[in-house]
């Protein structure tokens, strides 16, 4: 059996080709049938009608969440000044005292010169004040 | 979708089942099991398709059967083997195992009476290829028959390309041995 001659200009993957031809040939029909069972029980590439919804979602979700940003980013920022709560001035003690006169209680200068100098809280008001 | 999955799953069955058909008879020496084989293959590849690329699907497809195929070996071996222990028992008289020598007597008669038909070189060719160790079977066909890659080859023999490659040469060196340079031929 050893090299053999050469027949023809077959070749190995011709022959098989052939061969297994005939061979379907001979078993065509129940072949067609396999191949109509098998495709008949495949399962279906699965469809996730889920994926598009929650696609949506995430978008909704992501446009609002920008809108809201962008919203909050336009508004006007109180300004520091505005957020501190105004100092309520500390009335003097000199006020409470019985020996400053009324006249200088009553002067309306005191007063202007009060909420001007409340955070330095003199111990004692200007004297021309007093003395006016 | 669903529609063009269909066809494409059916038109890559029509074309590979007789080549399939033949690689399981090869590897089987047995028709009748080719079938049964293949008809499990094509079940199960098509369960498994929707999953992998077109692409792909004949790599699966030889994966699948040689699976198959090796299972089938096995129950076989098996049985064959239960046989033997209880040889005064049912199995071995059963109208099933008479069948099974039975299909294989006519393989032979077949192929004897083909004989005269069939050319001197196409008898050499089967009995060389049937000859050869199943894993070097395997190879010569997906790589030579097939015309998958080597990378492909190994992926459905589930081996390295390294262990295609020499079980490739081996077999090559066989057929050659057997059949000449005419196994060379592309």
């Amino acid at each position: 059996m050893n090299k053999m001659r050469q027949p023809d200009a077959d070749t190995p993957r011709a022959r098989l080709d052939r061969e297994a031809e005939a061979l379907a040939d001979l078993h065509r029909e129940r072949l067609a049938a396999m191949t109509a069972e098998a495709v008949s029980g495949a399962k279906r590439p699965r469809r996730q009608p889920w994926r598009g919804w929650v696609s949506a979602g995430l978008a909704a979700g992501l446009a609002v969440l920008a809108v809201g940003l962008a919203w909050r980013a336009e508004m006007p920022r109180p300004s520091k000044m505005a957020v501190l709560q105004p100092v309520a001035p500390r009335i003097p003690e000199w006020v409470e005292d019985d020996s400053v006169p009324v006249s200088l209680l009553e002067n309306m200068e005191l007063y202007v010169w009060i909420s001007r100098h409340a955070a330095t809280q003199p111990e004692k008001p200007p004297a021309d004040s007093a003395r006016g | 979708m669903d529609a063009r999955f269909e066809t494409d799953l059916t038109l890559f069955l029509r074309d590979h089942r007789a080549a399939a058909l033949k690689f399981a008879t090869i590897r089987l020496h047995d028709e009748q099991a080719a079938l049964d084989v293949l008809q499990e293959a094509m079940m199960g590849f098509a369960n498994a398709a929707s999953r992998y690329e077109q692409d792909a699907w004949k790599n699966l497809f030889y994966k699948i059967l040689m699976r198959r195929i090796t299972d089938h070996q096995r129950k076989q071996g098996w049985r064959d083997r239960l046989v033997r222990i209880m040889s005064f028992s049912q199995f071995a008289s059963s109208d099933e195992d008479a069948d099974g020598v039975g299909q294989f007597e006519t393989v032979d008669a077949e192929q004897a009476d083909n004989v005269h038909g069939a050319s001197e070189l196409a008898d050499a060719f089967e009995m060389a290829l049937e000859q050869l160790p199943s894993r070097q079977q395997e190879a010569y066909l997906l790589r030579q028959w097939q015309g998958m890659s080597v990378a492909e080859t190994a992926a459905a023999m589930g081996c390295s390309q390294g262990s295609v490659k020499t079980h490739l040469s081996r077999a090559m060196t066989a057929l050659r041995d057997q059949l000449g340079e005419w196994i060379d031929r592309t």
